[in-house]
């Protein structure tokens, strides 16, 4: 059955930005321009320098190399987290369960990173990182059963489990994982020095799970483009009764993209508390797993542009507290301005604009 | 396929000015005037009336009394934690303040990089040469809050509903003791722990379990839970002394005997005093208590005796000018 699905399906070219025509980009900064004056014009209304602000968002977030790292290290976890995205919603699988799957990375990658002492680091970092990858994979299989099973809504049961996921986090570090001494606020013990992943600049937080992401997104684009397992999933993310009409178990494919992408959200866990964190707070990355939805739209689903997006959202992320600190905006403001940022490339990249720059190029 | 390709140059070009201008920028470093700068950083909002409230008051302070200027980032989230400390570290802030113990790691992992600033955190015993801890002198106000109720109880029951079994608690329910007896030999301090400073169910029901042993006097030391145990303690007639580190008496004013306050803003200025003056150490975990201002007592209930007022006071004094040891072996 599956040589006849690998005959018939042609293979599906990416709908992507490697088919646009510069008309589009021609919009995309447009768009952001648009977005910079609006920006200016509510910065001039509450009398702030507009000129500053930008010159410290730039400064803040690729300003130099140290800034550079740090906008990379917020990268991270949006990069894997929004992998993983791309690869379910690819599916059909809407899967808005990224935050509880990546604390529940981050809980195993605290369990095993923080107990064990006396292996070799290399053994260690790569079993609390494999834990992490299994627990987000694994958390992530329940609303695939739950749907396949009972028909129950992926995505009200993703956002369900989100709460459980944050919710028992919060149980095991008051309780099970507990640090000893005396803290104003729970915390988990700390991982073991031997688990914690290697620093890649000195003087910075940028830490070996760059790596980690950046391999993932290869590897997710070579599983996309040149597996069948890739095609079974667009297949099947198209039109599931045709896909089974051609042979291919939906299901499974279904179960298998929530799988992947539970996972990933379990890698950008493990990044976040062996990287730099290493220990488990309540609320260590509280809106990371949703950021990560608009990170895999805006790259289209497609691995390396969700790669550039998700290093434009870490920009504007690392870039606004430079706003904060050396232009002196309030929190509130630099909020407005970074969604505006996100609203405008968002805008750039809608369906319209695409079919309507392929217009302006003389059709297609 | 040629304007992807076209689009690919472009992109590796963005980079690669990234790079370039980058370091061009960085050079541009910011060299203030000769005014004293301090700058504060959030985990919450400082809208919320209370613990990062206290933040925002305690630089404001600064800004008033001392003149410095000041700068703060709120609602920072964990990861960009290094990012903005280090952020107002090379804008030229002297002093920087991180408001809670989450701040730990970050600072240390900073502050080595900025010999030159002066880091302190709120509420923690963080070591470095550079980075200065604060906490309030634990056990004061037990022991004045402890003498309050000893006097006014009149069946010798005082309940003490506290949140952790922690040393910065324990070090004032001992002295609650030590103040209840030193007035009131009768007195029985019972303490019970919520095991929270928020949870207002477990806070209900630790408030209850005390009232059914027939308390006539609550000491409530906690965070969210407190005004609806107060509110639960008010039904049933119970007197109740609050804080830690609020005034309690707008709560209820014909139930609150008096609160223990510890003054957040005080400690700001405090460490910000210190450091204007050159005395500021790192390394070090700075306590601040009565006689810095920084805790106190509240505005008395109106059906508090006169008395029972001035046998605290005087107490009170004693204990500033030396000649009242409130730790009392």
């Amino acid at each position: 059955m599956s040589e006849g699905a690998r005959a018939k399906a042609k293979p599906v070219r990416p709908r992507a930005w490697s088919k646009l025509p510069i008309a589009s980009v021609a919009l995309s900064l447009i768009s952001i321009a648009t977005a910079i004056l609006i920006g200016t014009v509510m910065m001039l209304a509450m009398r702030f320098d507009p000129l500053r602000a930008y010159a410290a968002l730039w400064q803040g977030s690729f300003g130099n190399v140290i800034q550079i790292s740090e906008t990379l290290k917020t990268a991270v976890p949006l990069l894997l987290c929004g992998l993983g995205i791309a690869f379910s919603f690819q599916s059909g699988a809407f899967n808005i369960g990224a935050v509880g799957q990546m604390y529940l990375g981050a809980l195993a990658a605290v369990i095993v990173g923080g107990q064990f002492p006396g292996l070799p680091p290399p053994l260690h970092i790569f079993l609390a990182t494999l834990a992490a990858f299994v627990a987000g994979g694994l958390w992530a299989l329940v609303p695939a059963l739950l749907k396949i099973l009972s028909g129950a809504n992926e995505i009200i049961s993703t956002i369900l489990l989100n709460y459980v996921g944050i919710y028992l986090v919060d149980y095991m570090i008051a309780g099970p994982i507990k640090t000893g001494g005396h803290r104003d606020a729970p915390t988990s013990w700390p991982v073991l020095e031997g688990a914690l992943y290697p620093r890649l600049i000195p003087h910075t937080q940028l830490h070996m799970g760059l790596y980690v992401a950046l391999a993932a997104m290869i590897l997710l684009f070579v599983v996309m483009h040149y597996t069948t397992l890739g095609q079974r999933v667009r297949i099947v993310g198209l039109n599931p009764v045709a896909a089974r009409h051609a042979g291919i178990r939906s299901n499974r494919v279904f179960v298998l993209a929530f799988f992947i992408s539970g996972s990933l959200a379990g890698l950008a866990g493990a990044s976040e508390i062996l990287g730099y964190q290493s220990r488990l707070i309540s609320g260590f990355a509280p809106t990371t797993g949703y950021d990560a939805i608009a990170v895999a739209l805006l790259g289209g689903f497609q691995p390396f542009i969700v790669g550039i997006s998700a290093l434009f959202f870490a920009g504007l992320q690392t870039g606004a507290v430079a706003m904060e600190a050396i232009a002196k905006l309030p929190a509130q403001l630099v909020g407005m301005i970074r969604v505006l940022a996100m609203l405008a490339v968002l805008a750039a990249s809608s369906p319209r604009i695409v079919s309507l720059a392929t217009r302006l190029r003389g059709g297609e | 396929m040629k304007s992807g390709k076209l689009l690919h140059t472009a992109l590796i070009g963005a980079m690669a000015a990234i790079i370039v201008f980058g370091g061009a920028t960085s050079a541009a470093a910011a060299t203030a005037a000769k005014k004293f700068k301090v700058a504060m950083v959030t985990s919450g909002p400082t809208n919320d009336q209370g613990w990062n409230y206290d933040a925002l008051r305690g630089i404001q302070l600064i800004r008033d009394k001392l003149g410095w200027e000041i700068a703060y980032s709120e609602n920072v989230a964990v990861a960009q934690q290094v990012n903005v400390l280090r952020q107002y570290a090379q804008q030229g802030y002297d002093l920087v303040f991180a408001h809670g113990y989450e701040w730990g790691d970050s600072l240390v992992a900073v502050a080595k990089d900025f010999p030159n600033v002066m880091f302190a955190q709120i509420n923690s015993t963080t070591q470095g040469v550079n980075i200065v801890g604060t906490s309030f002198k634990y056990g004061e106000l037990g022991y004045f809050t402890g003498m309050a109720a000893g006097q006014m109880t009149k069946n010798n029951k005082i309940g003490v509903v506290a949140a952790q079994d922690a040393p910065q608690v324990t070090a004032d329910t001992d002295t609650m003791k030590t103040g209840a007896l030193s007035v009131n030999p009768k007195a029985d301090v019972k303490v019970s722990f919520v095991g929270s400073w928020d949870d207002m169910v477990k806070g209900q029901q630790v408030v209850q379990a005390q009232i059914d042993r027939g308390v006539d006097i609550l000491i409530i030391m906690g965070n969210a839970f407190t005004p609806p145990a107060i509110k639960l303690a008010k039904a049933k007639g119970i007197k109740v002394i609050a804080g830690w580190t609020i005034e309690a008496y707008p709560l209820a004013p014909d139930t609150i005997i008096t609160s223990g306050i510890q003054d957040i803003p005080s400690v700001y200025l405090g460490v910000a005093q210190q450091y204007q003056d050159g005395k500021l150490k790192g390394n070090t975990t700075n306590v601040y208590g009565w006689k810095e201002k920084a805790q106190f007592l509240g505005k008395w209930g109106d059906f508090v005796p006169q008395k029972v007022k001035d046998t605290v006071q005087k107490a009170i004094a004693r204990y500033l000018a030396g000649t009242l040891d409130i730790v009392g072996k």
